[in-house]
């Protein structure tokens, strides 16, 4: 990695500062509405029957190429690819290629002050690994990449994704590994692999997964139509259970990806798994869908602005609902619990519910 | 008003990150409370919606102040777990949508901007449960382009009682301060905390003048 102090607003350690932009740090791009699995929980919100979410022309390599670079001048600092099935997407290396080859502005909190540093941004690649081959393994190992692939499961893996093997996604959780490819193991909880949760943490962690993300299954796109795969909320306990058993035995790290309502979780019970309660949309990531529309995160089915038009995102009212947390829902309005807590994923509440002020589905079933 | 920060670390990996609030400190009673063997008080006037002017809000102080204390009073519960201090908080203005940046203070005694900032959604939300209309915060300090140059930013309540001549501007006021005023104002003899511990309402009288700028 390079790094080099950069002289301007931040090159003298100060308390506070006007950030590069008004946009989070970390851009979660979706690279084409293509995938090459059918899996049951999957949430891309295109692949939601009638939610008037049309896939429309996607981006080129060379507007990719020209909007990362953008974004590099406003202060993004990290870039997850994703899709879809980021895999499939034609020219992504080249993409990926100039996005390392870029530099960006990272403000980080030292000794209480300040202090900018420009860099290449960190690169995540998440994909589901059927498409994994040794050329995206070297690109991962030569840029720093975080890879991350999905494992719904064992004896289940085939059900959630319509045929898929997970010993395939084993194989180049091991290949990456052997690579010194840093790698994290997606595994989305349903009510049908809860039970197989503790062996599939495991296997992926045998073969060389570094970290856990672990979601719990979300009604979204495609998900819609399998509402039975969400767990209830005495599974929660079970599944946040089970993951923390997994990594403290083996002395790894993860993290559950979407935030629960904290009247159903204690957090600080958990020592190798860390549980949000708050949302982050807006605030900490956004996402730029393969058609160049801003979205607030990935679960979302509102477009916001495109991205030739990206300042107007920042006073658009849906995005301000989320920087503004305007969103608790009404039932916790008395809630002492309020602070430390959005009421679960707004933007799942959202789809389900109606509003993005709706109750979390696990809380409203 | 002293402030004990408390916040989450947040993690971050890809997509997923976990958010952030300072947790404050009650204000501190300034005489202690009565024992268990007051009488009980006299039922106060519920619908805290018709404290419309000056005149009925202090009224309701004198009420407050001449009634006797409630008896029956819950302790503070320990829910939770001390909890890392931020060393950073992201402020996105309201006003114009620009985001500025503060950095903790090494030793995170701070002058308390991060916990301020973090603690803001939970201000907005509590203002927007308050039974009055006439209440709101002044946060303008802490954008970094509508206000440049302010070192330590405070944020303000205003509050506009109908019929007072001058708006009340206080600094320095935290989440305690809101749910001390929104229980006051929807006719509570007595105040539960963050953490569930029961104080008669009498005993805040004093901050409760002072946000209001109204004396009995």
């Amino acid at each position: 990695m390079i790094s080099e102090s950069v002289p301007g607003p931040c090159a003298v350690p100060v308390t506070s500062r006007v950030a590069p932009s008004f946009l989070p740090t970390t851009a979660v791009l979706e690279m084409t509405y293509l995938c090459n699995h059918a899996c049951l929980f999957c949430s891309c919100p295109w692949y939601a029957a009638g939610n008037g979410f049309d896939e429309r022309p996607e981006m080129t390599v060379d507007e990719w190429l020209a909007l990362i670079r953008r974004l590099c001048t406003m202060g993004i600092s990290s870039f997850a690819f994703t899709g879809g099935e980021p895999l499939l997407k034609k020219g992504l290396t080249e993409i990926i290629e100039g996005a390392a080859a870029c530099t960006t502005e990272f403000v980080d909190s030292e000794n209480g002050a300040l202090v900018s540093r420009r860099a290449p941004p960190k690169l995540f690649l998440l994909s589901n690994g059927r498409s994994m081959n040794r050329g995206i393994l070297d690109l991962c190992r030569k840029h720093g990449i975080n890879l991350s692939m999905s494992l719904p499961g064992l004896a289940t893996f085939a059900e959630h994704t319509a045929g898929g093997d997970p010993q395939n996604v084993l194989k180049w959780f091991r290949e990456a590994h052997a690579a010194g490819v840093t790698t994290t193991v997606g595994v989305t909880v349903t009510s049908r692999n809860l039970h197989e949760l503790y062996e599939t943490i495991a296997e992926a962690l045998l073969a060389g997964a570094d970290t856990l993300l672990m979601n719990r299954f979300l009604p979204g796109g495609r998900g819609l139509a399998h509402a039975d795969l969400m767990l209830d909320r005495d599974d929660i306990p079970v599944m946040l259970d089970t993951a923390e058993e997994v990594l403290r035995t083996a002395n790894r790290y993860g993290s559950v990806g979407t935030e629960m309502p904290k009247c159903f979780v204690d957090g600080s019970r958990y020592k190798h798994l860390t549980v949000g309660t708050r949302c982050s949309a807006a605030l900490s990531f956004f996402v730029i869908d393969p058609s160049g529309y801003v979205r607030v995160c990935n679960h979302s089915p509102v477009r916001l602005q495109h991205v030739r038009e990206l300042e107007g995102v920042k006073m658009h009212p849906y995005w301000r609902t989320f920087t503004q947390k305007d969103y608790l829902p009404k039932d916790c309005a008395g809630c002492r619990m309020m602070a430390d807590c959005d009421g679960g994923c707004r933007e799942a509440a959202h789809v389900v519910g109606g509003q993005v002020d709706s109750r979390d589905p696990m809380i409203s079933g | 008003m002293p402030w004990l920060i408390a916040v989450f670390a947040a993690v971050m990996l890809l997509i997923l990150f976990a958010g952030c609030r300072p947790a404050a400190k009650p204000p501190a009673p300034p005489t202690p409370g009565p024992g268990p063997t007051q009488p009980a008080p006299p039922e106060p006037d519920k619908p805290a919606v018709s404290l419309k002017t000056r005149d009925e809000i202090r009224a309701r102080l004198s009420q407050l102040e001449k009634s006797e204390p409630p008896t029956e009073l819950k302790p503070q519960a320990m829910c939770y777990a001390p909890t890392v201090p931020l060393e950073r908080a992201d402020y996105v203005c309201p006003k114009c949508g620009e985001k500025t940046i503060f950095a903790a203070k090494a030793d995170h005694t701070l002058d308390n901007v991060v916990g301020d900032v973090s603690g803001l959604p939970e201000m907005r939300r509590l203002i927007g449960r308050m039974p009055v209309p006439w209440m709101q915060l002044d946060e303008s300090q802490f954008c970094g382009k509508c206000s440049p140059g302010i070192d330590v930013p405070k944020l303000f309540l205003v509050v506009r009682v109908p019929g007072q001549a001058e708006p009340r501007k206080t600094a320095d006021v935290g989440p305690e301060d809101l749910l001390l005023l929104q229980e006051f104002l929807s006719g509570a003899d007595k105040y539960t905390d963050a953490g569930g511990g029961e104080a008669p309402m009498k005993i805040y009288l004093p901050r409760i003048e002072e946000l209001l700028g109204v004396k009995p």
